[in-house]
């Protein structure tokens, strides 16, 4: 209560100090007057009455002060008047100030842009309760590297049964329907996913168990925005049945909250995910499934002890009721459970905040430099108004409060550099992640750069004031002025602080010079097909036509296609993965004989699943053998009118046929060998490499295509090389498509040389805003050693002067100079370098084809230096030879 | 009859007692002291309002412009609960310490 009132009274003070002065004023004048009154009346003249009045109240002036002192004004008009003093001497030091509040506003602003992204997609909790509890959890496999959880649903089935370590569990897997002629994205999830997140449907009610078996399973939650967008928020929509394209309607039967779409910004629905009857069997349980596994952890469970519990219970299944094969397979495979919350850019974001981090090191030095500079200038001043009887404290405060007006300024521009580059993030992060939210300064990140600030404000206005403390007011009273040498530790302070800069930047340059080179070394390479001119596009075919119809529609597609003129190639691939990008499909392939490495297991290869004209589509060649082998057995027997061979690339006959000759080589689909010697499928053909997982994955999966001469899927990639403008094509293969038939629709068009960009962008933009950082550093920091040298230079001019009077030569001044600053360029170059060899080892999985100690890069960057570091210590030296000894003798 | 200044720390409580009787403008104070000191005790009047703006400030006391019999306006300043409470705790201290002054006195007298 007391503080309350006391802080109600010093706000009052602050705000209203006019009206309280005048309140004093006014009550003072009243007591007098009264006194003065009662005097009149006990017979006084009205003069003398007042006089007496005046007398008996006392020094009135000084009653005032005390009165003021006792509001808590005291301490807010010296605020008032240490702001006002340090904004004037400000005001005089313009360069100054700009060099400071430019440097802090670029190393904050760096720094808070890189961790608003970092927050915003990797550290932000996620908007649900207790929302730590809930976690992913993935197979991590040395094998496979393929991203997804790899739960299967047995698992899942299995982890239902242990509310001891989970809450809930739930799968989750991307899903898209055509709805009237868009395109539209939505997730197949099991029932709990909704009590996972703890979430409460907008209206209506989440599916139930019971919905998610066949023939119940026609509902549907419509996700908020596309309640919105295509109902216009219609409260009388539960109920009602939605049509996509070629499918069964769906009854809506809720609306789920916006909070879901923080996983997908443009998910539209949500429908129950029905187990197939795949699933049924208990021994498919380490499957090579990519859906979603989410958990809700039971309370005070952690994840360690989740892991082991996931692994007892795997184990347990391995000795009760999996099969010889399945325990065999389990024995030799490599996975581990994972926990967390994974995402793609995370180690990227993590190094990019380092590297912020570092440059608002930097800046920190350069700053505290000026700052020295500055405090040394300003010494005299200082000692002086010591003298007068400001007390230390009254010194310090104000050395204080110009660091706070400084940091303040250059955080506030900070917020704005950080605003505006914030924008430009998201329009690049839209390409790599279309789905996710945006970034956004948060309450979070503000505080942070406020911390930072207020981190940066003390320390620059503390380290000059210790050095003031230390020196001596007496002895230096008299002879101190700013041509005289700064004091010793000052002086090592800032070279210090120069040193690290060095170091620092160097650690940068190194780092961005390896990635710039892993950069240039990536998109040198040649992914292996011809990425220009070519239109992809999918087509459902599925339940729109009996078993065998599919594969003429095809073909009829294909046909009408080519009518279209400029068409030079129509190639097909089943559609179930990116046919360029980061989520292959993969599968496992058994080797008769097994591999030259020894092993009998299977090889985990990217499947592709293709018509023979894919190979002339994308330009891809063929090496060994014949893409269509005439021999086919059932094709020759009549058993099936599609012909089917199967093809390796490259790497895979190198990696696993090594002693073979490719073709004829025996190899049989799945993990286990064929249950007879008739069940082997020879290779017919070598095709070149092709990099679809992107340029950076030339040494990753081997490829295995199976290869037709018609297609059979129900769901397929159109891929569609042109002598035109890709996207020009789009309107006419789709007439063509409803002339076919009205049913058909070419949908998700893009081309394949968009696919291909985009799995680099993310590279692009680590190197792109680490080389940023890295300039930024090397400007900091040769204005910092620029800076240092010529700020002695002024201070040792009486010292130089007598240096040159006594005989020194030009020459042996500038030498002097120069050396004062390479050899701080020098010590910072070999700490640099000892901590970039250190560094490295967080950057070794960002390189590419470039060794983390490369020897061009170190040298390179050691040149840019001693460049950057003679010119920044030459324009000093310069200045120093030009002092006069003559003039410097006179002053003496 | 003589007149003595106030021992130290023991205006506050003067003015404590003199609010204890209701509210009153500082010239009513000094008067008020004046007076119930049998017109032994009298303060340089001025020196009573940073006591006053002290005790305001620890919520002792608080203040409101009012007007005075003779139609003048005047700050008028009242106890507060706090302020009452610390009425009763001043005078119990302050009797103690009289008491032992006294028997020293008494003692070496």
């Amino acid at each position: 209560m007391e503080l309350l009132h006391r802080i109600k009274n010093w706000l009052a003070t602050l705000f209203r100090q006019g009206q309280k002065n005048s309140d004093l004023e006014e009550e003072f004048e009243a007591h007098i007057a009264m006194r003065t009154e009662m005097n009149i009346e006990a017979g006084m003249s009205p003069d003398v009455a007042r006089k007496q009045a005046l007398k008996g109240f006392g020094n009135a002036e000084y009653l005032k002060e005390e009165c003021r002192d006792s509001w808590g004004m005291r301490v807010v008009m010296d605020l008032l008047r240490d702001f006002r003093y340090s904004t004037r001497s400000l005001w005089k030091a313009k360069g100054f100030c700009f060099a400071v509040i430019a440097t802090l506003a670029l190393c904050i602003g760096a720094n808070t842009t890189v961790l608003s992204v970092l927050y915003g997609l990797v550290l932000r909790s996620l908007p649900f309760e207790n929302s730590d509890r809930i976690v992913q959890i993935f197979r991590e496999d040395d094998l496979s590297q393929v991203e997804g959880s790899m739960i299967s649903w047995n698992q899942y089935l299995d982890y239902r049964k242990h509310p001891h370590i989970f809450e809930a569990v739930a799968l989750s897997d991307p899903d898209s329907k055509i709805y009237g002629s868009e395109d539209i994205e939505g997730r197949k999830v099991t029932p709990d996913y909704f009590e996972v997140m703890k979430v409460r449907p907008v209206i209506g009610r989440f599916f139930t168990h019971d919905e998610s078996h066949p023939g119940a399973d026609r509902v549907l939650v419509l996700s908020k925005n596309a309640w919105e967008k295509y109902f216009d928020s219609d409260p009388t929509l539960l109920g009602k049945q939605i049509q996509f394209l070629n499918e069964a309607s769906y009854t809506i039967i809720g609306v789920a909250p916006e909070s879901l779409e923080i996983f997908d910004s443009e998910v539209r629905y949500f429908i129950p995910w029905i187990r197939t009857k795949f699933w049924s069997d208990p021994q498919q349980r380490l499957g090579w499934v990519k859906s979603d596994f989410w958990a809700r952890l039971a309370p005070g469970a952690s994840h360690e002890t989740v892991i082991s519990e996931l692994n007892l219970i795997e184990r347990r299944w391995i000795e009760d009721i999996a099969s010889a094969k399945n325990r065999k397979d389990f024995e030799e495979s490599t996975f581990r459970f994972g926990i967390g919350r994974p995402h793609p850019l995370k180690n990227r974001l993590i190094l990019l905040q380092a590297g912020a981090l570092l440059v608002l090191l930097v800046g920190c030095a350069n700053i505290v430099n000026l700052m020295l500079s500055r405090a040394n200038g300003q010494i005299h001043e200082l000692f002086t108004r010591h003298a007068l009887g400001a007390g230390k404290t009254i010194l310090a405060r104000a050395m204080l409060m110009e660091s706070l007006i400084l940091a303040f300024s250059g955080a506030l521009v900070a917020l704005l550099f950080a605003w505006g580059a914030i924008g430009m993030v998201n329009r690049y992060l839209l390409v790599l992640f279309p789905k996710a939210q945006p970034v956004v300064l948060t309450e979070t990140v503000f505080y942070y750069t406020l911390l930072i600030m207020i981190t940066v404000a003390v320390t620059m206005g503390l380290l000059p004031m210790i050095l003031f403390a230390k020196s001596r007011p007496v002895q230096n009273g008299n002879n101190y002025d700013s041509n005289t040498s700064a004091s010793r530790s000052a002086r090592s302070l800032s070279s210090g602080l120069v040193v690290c800069q060095v170091a620092i930047t160097f650690t940068l340059l190194v780092s961005t010079g390896l990635l710039i080179r892993s950069f240039y070394n990536v998109i040198a390479v040649d992914p292996g097909f011809e990425a220009a001119q070519v239109l992809k596009g999918k087509v459902k075919l599925s339940q729109l036509y009996r078993e065998g119809e599919s594969v003429a529609v095809i073909t009829r597609i294909k046909e009408s296609i080519r009518e279209i003129a400029g068409i030079q190639h129509v190639g097909l691939i089943s559609s179930n993965s990116d046919t360029v990008g980061n989520r292959p499909r993969t599968g496992l392939v058994t080797i008769k004989g097994g591999t030259p490495m020894g092993g009998n297991g299977p090889v985990l290869v990217l499947a592709r699943f293709v018509d023979e004209e894919f190979f002339a589509t994308m330009g891809i060649e063929l090496i060994q053998g014949q893409f269509l082998y005439t021999g086919d057995e059932a094709y020759r027997s009549g058993r099936t009118s599609i012909r089917t061979s199967y093809l390796v690339d490259e790497t895979f006959a190198k990696r696993y046929l090594k002693d073979r000759t490719a073709i004829g080589s025996q190899i049989s689909l799945g993990s286990d060998p064929p249950t007879s010697d008739n069940g082997w499928l020879s290779v017919e053909g070598v095709a070149s490499r092709a990099n679809f997982e992107g340029l950076e994955k030339r040494d990753g999966l081997p490829v295995f295509y199976m290869c037709r001469d018609q297609a059979p899927w129900s769901e397929c990639n159109l891929l569609i090389r042109s002598n035109r403008s890709p996207v020009g094509l789009i309107p006419e293969v789709r007439n063509k498509l409803k002339k076919v038939d009205p049913r058909l629709f070419f949908s998700n068009p893009t081309t394949l040389d968009v696919e291909l960009n985009k799995l680099h962008y993310d590279r692009q933009g680590l190197t792109l805003l680490s080389f940023v950082f890295a300039g930024l550093s090397l400007v900091i920091s040769s204005v910092g050693i620029y800076g240092v040298l010529s700020y002695n230079v002024i201070q040792r001019h009486r010292e130089i002067g007598i240096r040159r009077a006594i005989g020194a030569t030009r020459g042996s001044v500038l030498k002097m100079i120069l050396q004062q600053g390479l050899e701080k360029a020098a010590l910072g170059l070999v700490l640099g370098f000892l901590g970039s060899l250190y560094l490295n080892r967080f950057l070794e999985s960002m390189l590419f084809d470039v060794i983390a100690f490369d020897p061009w890069t170190y040298a390179f960057v050691i040149l840019v230096f001693l460049v950057v570091a003679f010119s920044a210590s030459y324009l000093p030296a310069r200045t120093a030879v030009g002092v006069d000894p003559v003039e410097v003798l006179k002053v003496e | 009859m003589k007149k003595v200044d106030f021992p130290q720390g023991t205006l506050e409580m003067l003015i404590l007692r003199v609010l204890a009787n209701g509210s009153n403008h500082g010239f009513g104070i000094a008067q008020q002291i004046h007076l119930l000191s049998k017109e032994v005790l009298r303060v340089e009047e001025g020196s009573l309002y940073p006591a006053l703006h002290r005790m305001r400030e620890r919520a002792w006391i608080k203040s409101e412009w009012g007007q005075t019999e003779n139609n003048r306006r005047a700050k008028y300043y009242q106890l507060t609960a706090i302020g009452k409470k610390r009425l009763g705790t001043e005078r119990d201290s302050w009797e103690i310490l009289a008491t032992a002054i006294a028997n020293v006195l008494g003692e070496s007298g």
